[in-house]
């Protein structure tokens, strides 16, 4: 595992997150402040329980991710019973050729991160009907033993993974939002959408 | 310490003087070491020793026998056991008055479990043996005593191959005691760590090669220090013309080609060498072999001799039916027909090297199996191997050739080619008178017989010798060639074997004659091209590969396929290491590096008896041969030894299976040895040479008598042909000697190596030009590249140009086919849209779905835009296509705008 990738994923997947929550209008605008990242104007939450939440989250990701049993990370909007509305997923998946020597100032990494930004405010318009009560939960596709190992860690002990319920309603479609590559992995980020989503345009 | 040992053995020595009192002479030249507790007691031997004239040693020495009556088990393993004589031996031989045998009194005799075999070399044949000695070499006693007192000095130690010169009074003692030194060895199996210096002891095939290729190199570095003057010229003319003033030979003799190429081949080597000790014999049948005949041995348990025989069979008709092309339910001779069971009087499974021409008459024949022989002749009488005497035979002949020309290509230790053309000229003789001198003298020199043939070219000359024999001579002149050719049989030919024979009797033809009728291309057709083209000129009579006097080594290998019989992996490493050791040895002497490592293995074949027919032989077995190729050449043992071991590992093989091991070493390249003579190297070669000095005096005493029994000879004029340098080289060792094959290479008279040279030259302009081909074919690449580019957007308004295009562009460039695929206004094919399903579907398994998202809607969006109802049966099909693989994939469908 190289620990550049986490470094860089752990960071994007931060920026992605709270960009989500700006978009999706789960919190009011008035609680995010603007920041630059990846050369673009990126929304950060000031919330700091929301904060904690997505800093716990983003924890025990690295943790995973280390490990490299860490397949997927999904970004559900939930209405108040936690059911979830919409899915953003992150996919990661280990490309068996990679050459060291290609990106080597992940120049072009940045460039696809940024798009994946200016990709998801372009989208957003498309999203932006939520009810108001909406909320929003973390997701991460991994196996028990990740689990329980991170469940040991000391500065994750407080804050446990929680198995997810059967999935009440499975998702439709999907709208795909950018593939790229950090170092030697590939990540897929697409939107899940329910069966009868309508877009409110 | 030395000093210790030197002060008490000069001790021991002025004991032996000062008591005055020696009763006899037994024991002269026996050295002993007393080990552990024996009766009567160490000093009492010490004093017994003393007193019939024999040696004690307090510390052991390499030549001594060693007194004992028991060994621990560790002693028992780790040394020789072959001189280990239990203490009666003295004793017995006190009160016996002589010098008994010491074998008699061997202490681990029977301590295996196996049976002997009969290494023992010579016999005793005391007096008359010594009589053949004197007869051959009229010595001048004084001188040559001299002259031993001088390399006495030098070395310091005793050269006990001179002894019979020295003494000249007491040579039967003498000899007896050269006899006894040759040493009766137990078998051993190739786990013990002494097997691989006894195993080239005692092997015959090893003596026999390495002998060949050391006169190989003998002939090379003769070449190579030699001004090409030859002294002895006058001498000989003047003999030959003492000869031939009676019988004038007026008769023209006219070689093909007008050259006179001599094959001279030793009658019956072994024999005739064994027999130098043994009158008694001659007019016998003779055999030479390790086995003494007619003894049935105990049957082992395991063997299957008629299996094995079968297999063996088996494997010979395949090649010959596979070489002829007919079904395999012929019936073939071999020798291994008649073989009974081990414990049968003519069981015996050892190979007859050679025998005598009246053993010849009866049918017995070289490498027939001892029991096989025994049946056609039974009084058969066996003698041992005597390769000392080989050796000295063989240098007495290659310096006697060797004074008069050195035109001369070695075959073996008994076989030459000489080219005489330039010879008789100088000499002015006739080839008659020339041929009767020669062999006159090497019968006188050796006291063996030898035929010499003559001809045109080596084919000649080698059939023509084949004609003369036994101890005669033939000249194949140029008028009687036709004819001689017409009765030779194919066989007789030089690379004909049993294949290529039965295949050409298949066709009809047994005779040279015969096949004479066939045409090159026929024959080419059912022989293949070279063999065919060497066959059609071979009977014919022709032979155009010329003598080649200067031989380049190719290859350095030892490989042991006797005894091996590993009870672990562990063993079976141990071996390699020492087989490793072996061949770094011989790399050594040969002054080369290697860059291929070869390790041949021998494994016992699965339907193979599990104890093989030949004791301790390798049986049936499937040959495996594996190499790694080094970066850089070597000879360093380290790099040998892991790279053996790591072929041998990956083999994985049972090591209980193992029946044969060799290590080969190839791409040779001789070391330049100014650049690496490091105080390591100066150590191996010095220690090599010391060795070598007793050889070397050896066959320089018999350079001299020779010169000597010459009576004429002025020796100060006389350039002695051996000089130590030389000798250096060649290095005649006994434990560490060259085995493996010596391919000659043409290379004429010309010196030195010019062979490595050109090689290297040529690769380093294949390199040079690779390269710069390489670039001119990666400029061609980026060029045609550009090319593509630059036609592209016109072949875009083509489609089926366009359409295969598809997936070798960047997918931004597919935007653009597609939209020139809807502009083109023609009615969308069923291909085309294939093509594109096909592209979008391998999009969406490589998880691009943001471009097939993209790609998607944007045929979605151009088709509506179209309003063309023959589109839209296309967008349709595109649209569930993509679908069904992203259910396939994703296992939800693709959002698709409306």
């Amino acid at each position: 595992m190289d620990a550049c990738f986490v470094d860089v994923t752990v960071e994007f997947l931060a920026v992605a997150f709270h960009s989500i929550l700006y978009y999706a209008s789960i919190y009011p605008r008035v609680i995010f402040e603007t920041r630059k990242k990846y050369s673009v104007v990126v929304y950060r939450c000031l919330h700091p329980d929301v904060n904690l939440y997505i800093d716990r989250c983003l924890k025990s990701i690295a943790e995973a991710l280390k490990t490299d049993e860490l397949h997927r990370v999904e970004f559900a909007v939930t209405d108040t019973s936690f059911t979830p509305g919409i899915k953003f997923v992150f996919d990661f998946e280990r490309m068996a050729a990679y050459d060291d020597t290609a990106d080597a100032y992940l120049v072009r990494c940045e460039q696809n991160l940024r798009a994946f930004c200016l990709l998801l405010a372009s989208v957003s318009q498309k999203f932006n009907g939520f009810p108001a009560d909406s909320s929003f939960g973390i997701y991460l596709y991994t196996n028990e033993s990740i689990e329980v190992a991170l469940a040991s860690m000391p500065h994750l002990e407080d804050f446990p993974l929680i198995e997810a319920e059967e999935e009440v309603e499975e998702m439709d479609n999907i709208m795909p939002l950018r593939r790229f590559s950090i170092r030697n992995y590939s990540i897929d980020t697409y939107i899940e959408l329910p069966k009868p989503w309508t877009f409110c345009s | 310490m030395h000093a210790k040992i030197a002060k008490l053995e000069q001790q021991f020595c002025s004991g032996i003087g000062k008591a005055e009192n020696q009763l006899s002479n037994i024991f002269n030249g026996v050295s002993i070491y007393v080990n552990g507790f024996t009766v009567p007691s160490a000093d009492e031997l010490k004093e017994l020793m003393a007193k019939h004239g024999g040696i004690y040693h307090t510390y052991q020495r390499s030549d001594d026998y060693i007194i004992a009556s028991n060994l621990p088990d560790t002693k028992v393993k780790n040394m020789s056991l072959a001189k280990v004589v239990k203490p009666e031996w003295i004793t017995d031989s006190i009160s016996a008055n002589r010098l008994l045998d010491f074998k008699d009194y061997l202490l681990y005799r029977n301590s295996r479990t196996q049976p002997w075999l009969n290494f023992n070399q010579k016999k005793r044949s005391d007096v008359l043996e010594h009589r053949i000695h004197k007869n051959y070499h009229t010595i001048d006693a004084n001188k040559d005593y001299q002259r031993k007192e001088e390399f006495k000095d030098k070395e310091s130690s005793f050269i006990m191959c001179n002894e019979n010169f020295i003494e000249p009074q007491q040579q039967s003692t003498a000899l007896n005691v050269n006899d006894s030194k040759k040493t009766q060895a137990v078998t051993k199996s190739a786990a013990d760590p002494n097997f691989i210096s006894e195993f080239y002891n005692n092997s015959r095939l090893h003596h026999i090669s390495q002998l060949g290729a050391c006169f190989k190199q003998y002939v090379n570095d003769l070449r190579e220090e030699s001004n090409f003057e030859f002294p002895a010229h006058d001498e000989f003319k003047s003999k030959i013309f003492s000869i031939s003033n009676t019988k004038k030979n007026t008769s023209n003799i006219v070689f093909q080609d007008s050259r006179v190429i001599m094959h001279i081949d030793m009658d019956c080597f072994f024999v005739s060498v064994g027999l130098r000790n043994k009158p008694e014999l001659r007019g016998k049948p003779v055999a030479v072999t390790h086995s003494k005949g007619g003894q049935p041995r105990l049957k082992r348990p395991g063997v299957d001799r008629e299996t094995e025989f079968n297999l063996y069979k088996q494997k010979q008709i395949k090649k010959l039916s596979k070489a002829m092309g007919i079904a395999e339910d012929m019936k073939i001779e071999t020798r291994i027909d008649n073989i009974t069971d081990e414990d049968d009087k003519y069981g015996s499974m050892s190979e007859i090297a050679s025998c005598s021409y009246e053993a010849r008459a009866k049918g017995v024949k070289n490498g027939m199996f001892m029991g096989a022989a025994l049946k056609l002749c039974p009084d058969l009488q066996t003698i041992p191997y005597d390769f000392e005497g080989y050796k000295e035979v063989a240098y007495t002949l290659y310096n006697t050739i060797s004074q008069y020309t050195l035109d001369i290509e070695a075959v073996s230790c008994d076989e030459m080619y000489v080219d005489c053309t330039e010879l008789l000229k100088t000499l002015n003789v006739s080839v008659h008178d020339f041929a009767f001198a020669i062999r006159d003298e090497i019968k006188r020199k050796t006291g063996c017989p030898c035929s010499t043939g003559f001809g045109g070219n080596r084919l000649q000359a080698r059939l023509a010798t084949k004609q003369a024999k036994p101890n005669g001579q033939f000249f194949l002149t140029s008028d009687l060639v036709d004819e001689f050719m017409y009765n030779i049989n194919l066989r007789e030919l030089p690379g004909v074997g049993r294949q290529i024979s039965t295949k050409l009797e298949s066709l009809g033809h047994i005779t040279c004659g015969s096949l004479q009728i066939l045409s090159l291309a026929s024959l080419q057709h059912h022989l293949g091209i070279k063999v065919g083209a060497q066959l059609y000129d071979q009977c014919r009579g022709c032979d155009t590969h010329p003598l080649t006097f200067h031989t380049v080594r190719k290859s350095v290998s030892a490989e042991v396929n006797y005894g091996i019989r590993f009870d672990n992996y562990k063993q079976c490493e141990e071996f390699l290491k020492q087989l490793s050791a072996e061949v770094h040895s011989r790399m050594q002497q040969f002054k080369v590096v290697g860059k291929c490592i070869t390790l041949k293995l021998m494994v016992r074949a699965k339907d193979a008896p599990l104890e093989t027919a030949k004791f301790m032989g390798h049986g049936f077995c499937d040959p495996i041969s594996k190499s790694t190729t080094l970066q850089n050449a070597t000879n360093d043992i380290n790099i040998i030894t892991k790279e053996v071991i790591s072929i041998c590992k990956k083999q994985n093989i049972d090591p209980k299976e193992m029946r044969g091991i060799g290590i080969q070493i190839t791409k040779l390249d001789s070391i330049n040895s100014k650049q690496v003579r490091g105080p390591i190297n100066k150590f191996f070669t010095s220690k090599a040479s010391l060795k070598t000095e007793d050889q070397l005096n050896n066959t320089e005493t018999f350079c001299n008598i020779d010169q000597n029994n010459l009576g004429t000879g002025d020796r100060k004029n006389i350039k002695n042909p051996s000089t130590p340098k030389k000798h250096n080289a060649i290095s005649p060792e006994i434990k560490s000697p060259v085995l493996g094959t010596v391919k000659s290479s043409i290379v004429g008279k010309r010196r030195g190596r010019p062979r490595f040279v050109k090689a290297e030259a040529s690769t380093s302009q294949n390199l040079m030009s690779k390269f710069l081909q390489g670039k001119s074919v990666a400029n061609e690449i980026c060029v045609k590249k550009e090319s593509i580019k630059e036609q592209m957007p016109e072949e875009a308004l083509v489609e089926k140009v366009t359409t295969p295009g598809l997936l070798s562009l960047p997918w931004e460039n597919v935007r653009e086919l597609l939209r020139a695929w809807f502009d083109s206004g023609q009615s969308p094919k069923p291909c085309d849209v294939e093509l594109i399903v096909a592209y979008l579907k391998g999009m969406v398994t490589s998880k691009n779905i943001d471009k097939v998202y993209i790609l998607v809607n944007f045929i979605k969006r151009r088709i509506h835009g179209m309003k063309n109802d023959m589109w839209n049966p296309v967008e349709k099909c595109v649209v569930e296509e993509v679908q069904n693989a992203m259910l396939a994939v994703y296992g939800k469908k693709l959002l698709i705008n409306n």
